[in-house]
């Protein structure tokens, strides 16, 4: 790890690492623990057994045991380059209790001991693939195909996982399609379902899918956040102090910052799925063994902090307090995204423990404008989500004319607690799908609703899709602005640059758009109703993940459809400001001349 | 024109004499049309029909001598016959038509007598409309006060007893609707227009189609070209480049004020022109099996109904009839564009055609600065090209998917009908209303083609609704820019200001918004699907009057709903607009920090 304020060093080793071909030795040491959890994968998967599993776990073995030589050896002899992107001297315990691991559990009665291998496996693969990751974002030339390769590049190999055997547990297998909106939807946090993950996929099939919520999750908050600020060159220099410190004060010190991003966003989500986890332990799935409800819980906190909104253990209901006190904020704080968190966690840092000779409440003065503005959107959009679906969800509405005895809507009539519950649920977790099927739960009034809702998303730099509570922001200050007869946009006593204001449109328009073709494409292929069509192409638009319920009889064209939905809009805002702001910043050497047009 | 701002020779010689012989001009007027209203609307004078008639011819006489005493002072005055052209052709129609009226009892002219007193009279509330215009323009509820108070006189008038059969009242809720309906010239009926509205009441929605359209078109042009077309006064070249390409070929100086007084004339000669002419060639096209009165009646209707962009028709399944008829679909198409391209450009056309013709006439002549095609033209013409194309192409495709994929008897239509069929929907649903097939048959893509159709409306300072054919291009451009990284959104070596942008995003937000709002609410109440609430509100609010069959079945609070939506929708976005050009920055006097935030 570059110490900080060794910045001028570590360029140069970075650098030096980047310009530098990587050995083959190095490479090797990367591709190791990778091949040890492709065995393991394997095994499971594919259910082996007899020769082709001890194969498997003779290959783990030795893999492991070389990776472990390597890394000694590397230590002991201090080939620093190979520690260039971050101190693996902390992987070494690990390393050695993986090969160590794997090389008793040959013995019989030691066989359970392979599983822990394979976790150690698991974790040395990760981190080779996060080294990969800073390694490659800096060859890769654009910002949306960096994201759009580490989106890809899991789906892929998540959907290959669920496609073996090992990963269903009943006869009718996933199909390829099966599987590659299923990897597809876990990676971009989508949460729709074609089939039914809780009881179609085995524990193998939901540890694949918990890898790639992970996966996409992290995906989104480092290189959305990283590449954002790469690609936001002409506001980075009038960032502020917090997001400087986090991410450097130029584009070009983003990328010697990478390694420390990392960190602090694996520590922060390992710290909360930790405190998630243990929350949810004693509330899911009762009465079941430990290790399934242990695997419930940390399924549901990885499903609720990545906003996707998978469940292996049964809808949620929405009066429980569990939702509401543990999923709906773990929800909220995955979806606030990761210059924010940071941010809060510096002025938490500052008021616990502030320098000396300053003033106390100086903490607070560091909460920057990305958080006060996106902690009030986000508080806006969530109170006046829930105000006006609370009524949307006590209204019922009178019966058609033509069949006047048909049952009444199943969500109208509750009391006006649980209707309170629901809006609140559905306001909080519109970028998560948590919260029971839609058609039977929502009155038509609260489906309409809840598409643009979806459509606002959550906060930049985080999991959550759609257009961005700070986009809707920065449109709403533009709006007050032009009433006020064209001023600048100003918010706590800031300027917001005008960059901001045209990306912050072209994002909202690309948002819109894409839910409007995509529900184009959807009614040209699919034979099913207008309203569930619409809605379930915004969900998938937005990353949202709520489903009308149409998801499981779409045909072939309209999986396509939704996955690339999906995809688009994951990497659509990221790509689109780096189209507008990437690359080389051409001179304006030119001006046409001004001509009107009427508007009105 | 001049009655409201008398010409400075009689305002100098006799201003109170003058005042009030056009008040007895108005008044004796008033006493004819009185005479009509109560004669036909509440079948009064029943046995007195000599009374009543003398009454009229008095009135109308003594109207002729006194405009006759006015036209002999402005002659005197050398200012020309300015502006009462109209009024003295009608009136000496008016003359000729009294004499076989009052002795032969010759039906045709008292009917001819009727309509132009009806006729003098609304002129003379035209003058007035612009006359307070001219003074109240600056004022933003000058247009709502205005429209709501000309739906209010129509609803009344419409529950006049004659307006409806006998068996068949109208409530006050339906009048207001159907008032509200024709004043925004939007063409949805609760009520069939021909069945369940006399041939007196149908005069009155002609009346009505017709003020509405002139009206808001009027107060658009004005405010919209003149005023607000420069984005600040102080931006002289803007302003002079508009009243340069108004004012061509014009010798007398090119003030605001005679700009304003020849685009009105151009206004109201081109509209009745135009209509005139089609409803010639409707004559000879419609069918005639409800007599020949009927057939001039019909054709006339709809006419003025299509060139209004209104959409109602006085057949019962709209024009579903003609759907092969090519010449009928030809004309009505024609006015719809004509009536929904704006008076800016028909205006650009016609100075190029009359400079074309002038140059062909006299060919030694040479101009410093001929009129040209205007960047607003432009992108008109051509934005309103690709959607009536490309929106009727999409149309025809979704429609041929959807009876392939059910197998619907129309499986069998030629091609051609197909194009036809398309065409004409896309035509009409920006922002008409006819119908040439049925609308139950729409599969979903055509409906949401249609949706957006009506969503993006005509052009600018036009009959016709909805955000206007401008917004897109103004905001396609603006994107553009954005990827290109351009200052200014850019097209054809002219740039348009950011201001424009600004403007058009918050036309389309404010669209959004009361869209959603009015189907959230219309879902709540009524017990129709999504899909059908959706496209009555988007229908509304584009003032198009297309819907899916649910219009009659609306509860009253529905109804209120439609009537909202109608009026926010002809009146909203050019309030807000007028709100926003009329209003003079506010000059800041300081400036605040710049502080980025990270978007994506």
């Amino acid at each position: 790890m570059t110490r900080p304020g060794d910045i001028r060093t570590s360029l140069q080793r970075l650098n030096a690492a980047a310009t530098r071909r990587v050995g083959w030795l190095m490479r090797l040491y990367f591709l190791l623990p990778i091949g040890a959890m492709t065995a393991a994968v394997a095994r499971h998967g594919l259910q082996t057994t007899g020769g082709a599993d001890q194969a498997a776990h003779l290959a783990q073995t030795l893999l492991l045991t070389v990776h472990c030589l390597l890394a000694f050896l590397a230590w002991r002899m201090g080939w620093n380059r190979w520690f260039e992107l971050g101190d693996r001297r902390a992987l070494l315990p690990v390393t050695a209790l993986a090969a160590l691991c794997s090389i008793l559990s040959h013995s019989p009665d030691l066989a359970p001991l392979r599983n822990l291998a394979e976790i150690g496996a698991f974790l040395l693969a990760a981190q080779a693939a996060l080294t990969a990751c800073a390694l490659a974002a800096r060859r890769l030339a654009s910002t949306g195909s960096i994201l759009l390769t580490f989106i890809l590049i899991p789906a892929i190999l998540g959907a290959a996982a669920l496609r073996m055997p090992g990963a269903w547990s009943t006869t009718r297998g996933f199909d390829w399609s099966d599987a590659i909106f299923t990897a597809v939807a876990a990676v971009c946090g989508t949460g729709l379902e074609v089939r039914d993950i809780a009881r179609e996929l085995s524990p193998f099939g939901h540890a694949v899918v918990l890898m790639l919520m992970l996966a996409g999750a992290f995906a989104m908050i480092v290189f959305g956040t990283v590449l954002a600020f790469i690609a936001s060159r002409p506001v980075a220099e009038r960032q502020s102090p917090s997001m400087k410190k986090l991410l450097g004060s130029s584009p070009e010190d983003a990328i010697l910052h990478l390694p420390s991003v990392i960190r602090l966003a694996a520590g922060m989500m390992l710290f909360l799925l930790l405190v998630g986890t243990l929350a949810l332990l004693p509330m899911v799935e009762p009465g079941k063994n430990v290790a399934h409800r242990l695997m419930a819980a940390g399924f549901m906190a990885v499903s609720a902090l990545s906003n996707t909104g998978f469940s292996i253990s049964g809808p949620v209901n929405p009066t429980a307090a569990l939702t509401h006190l543990i999923l709906v904020p773990m929800v909220v704080l995955g979806s606030l995204g990761l210059p924010v968190l940071a941010n809060l966690l510096d002025v938490v840092r500052a008021t616990l423990r502030p320098p000396a000779r300053t003033n106390p409440r100086s903490g607070l003065r560091q909460l920057s404008l990305q958080t006060k503005l996106v902690l009030i959107s986000t508080l806006a959009v969530y109170l006046l989500g829930t105000a006006s679906l609370l009524i949307t969800q006590s209204i019922q509405p009178p019966p058609p004319k033509a069949n006047p005895d048909q049952a009444p809507h199943a969500s109208a009539g509750h009391s006006v607690l649980r209707s309170l519950a629901t809006a609140s649920l559905y306001a909080s977790t519109r970028t998560s799908s948590f919260g029971p099927v839609t058609s039977s739960q929502l009155t038509p009034a609260s489906q309409f609703l809840m598409m643009p809702l979806m459509l606002i998303g959550g906060a930049p730099g985080s999991p959550a899709g759609g257009a961005k509570t700070l986009t809707l922001a920065i449109l709403f200050l533009a709006i007050i602005a032009t009433l006020r007869g064209n001023r600048a946009l100003e918010a706590f006593g800031r300027t917001i640059p005008e960059e901001i204001v045209r990306l912050a449109g072209a994002i909202m328009v690309l948002s819109f758009g894409l839910a409007s073709v995509s529900a184009l494409c959807l009614f040209a292929t699919e034979t099913q109703p207008f309203d569930q069509l619409l809605f379930e192409a915004t969900s998938a638009a937005a990353n949202s993940g709520i489903s009308s319920g149409v998801a499981p009889f779409l045909s072939s064209a309209g999986r396509l459809v939704l996955i690339l939905t999906m995809i688009a809009g994951c990497v659509g805002p990221l790509w689109l400001i780096g189209l507008a702001w990437g690359g080389k910043k051409r001179p304006i050497s030119y001006e046409y001349p001004e001509e009107q047009v009427l508007l009105g | 024109m001049d009655d409201v701002r008398p010409t400075p020779a009689a305002k100098t010689a006799e201003p109170l004499f003058g005042i009030s012989i056009t008040l007895l001009r108005i008044m004796s007027l008033s006493v004819a049309s009185a005479v009509v209203l109560f004669q036909e609307g509440f079948g009064y004078f029943q046995g007195q029909e000599g009374w009543a008639h003398f009454l009229q011819s008095t009135g109308f006489i003594s109207f002729a001598i006194l405009l006759g005493w006015r036209w002999r002072q402005t002659l005197a005055s050398r200012q020309g016959i300015r502006g009462l052209t109209l009024d003295g052709a009608l009136c000496i129609l008016g003359l000729l038509a009294i004499l076989p009226a009052e002795l032969l009892e010759w039906k045709p002219a008292e009917v001819a007598i009727d309509l132009i007193c009806v006729l003098l009279l609304g002129l003379q509330f035209l003058r007035l409309y612009v006359g307070l215009l001219r003074r109240y323009h600056s004022s933003p509820i000058f247009l709502p006060a205005s429209m709501s108070g000309v739906i209010l006189i129509g609803a009344l008038m419409l529950k006049i007893p004659a307006a409806v059969p006998v068996d068949n009242p109208i409530s006050w809720t339906d009048a207001a609707f159907t008032s509200a309906s024709a004043v925004c010239v939007t063409g949805l009926g609760v009520r069939s227009t021909f069945n369940d509205f006399t041939p007196f009441g149908q005069v009155i929605l002609l009346g009505l189609i017709q003020v509405g359209a002139l009206g808001v078109t009027i107060f658009g042009s004005l405010l919209v070209f003149i005023l607000g077309g420069s984005l600040s006064l102080t931006e002289s070249l803007t302003i002079s480049e508009a009243v340069h390409n108004l004012s061509y070929d014009s010798t007398r100086e090119a003030s605001p004020i005679s700009v304003i007084e020849r685009l009105i004339k151009f206004i109201i000669y081109f509209t009745f022109g135009m209509e005139l002419l089609c409803a010639c060639l409707l004559f000879f096209m419609l069918p005639d099996d409800r007599g020949l009165m009927r057939l001039a009646f019909d054709s006339l209707f709809h006419s003025v109904s299509a060139f209004c962009n209104a959409g109602f028709s006085t057949y019962d399944t709209s024009l579903v009839g003609f759907r092969s008829h090519l010449g009928i679909l030809t004309t009505i198409s024609v006015l719809i564009f004509a009536g929904g391209i704006g008076f800016p450009v028909l205006f650009n056309l016609w100075q190029i055609l009359r400079y074309r013709f002038n140059a062909a006439r006299k060919p030694g002549r040479i101009d410093i600065r001929p009129p040209k095609l205007t960047l607003h033209s432009r992108l008109a013409l051509t934005t309103s090209f690709i959607l009536i194309v490309g929106g009727g192409l999409a149309i025809a495709a979704g429609q041929y998917v959807q009876h392939l994929r059910f197998g619907e008897p129309e499986i069998h239509l030629s091609a051609a009908q197909r194009l036809i069929d398309g065409a004409f929907l896309s035509v009409t649903s920006r922002t008409a209303g006819f119908n040439s097939i049925s609308m139950d048959q729409l599969g979903s893509v055509a409906i949401f083609i249609t949706l957006v159709l009506m969503f993006i409306g005509g052009s600018p300072c036009s009959a016709a609704g909805g955000v206007k054919t401008l917004v897109l291009p103004v905001i396609a451009l603006a994107m553009r820019a954005v990827i290109r990284q351009r200052p200014f959104p850019e097209i054809n070596k002219r740039s348009i200001n950011p201001e424009v942008v600004r403007r058009a995003g918050m036309l389309i937000m404010l669209h959004f918004s009361w869209i959603t709002l009015a189907t959230v609410t219309l879902a709540m109440f009524e017990p129709h699907s999504l899909r059908d609430v959706l496209f009555e509100i988007v229908s509304a609010m584009g003032t198009v009057g297309l819907s899916l069959g649910i219009t009659a079945e609306l509860s009253d609070a529905g109804r209120w709903v439609i009537i909202a939506t109608m009026f926010v929708g002809r009146v909203g976005a050019l309030s807000v607009l007028s709100a926003m050009l009329l209003r003079k920055p506010a000059a800041a006097s300081y400036r605040f920090p710049e502080e980025g935030v990270l978007l994506g």
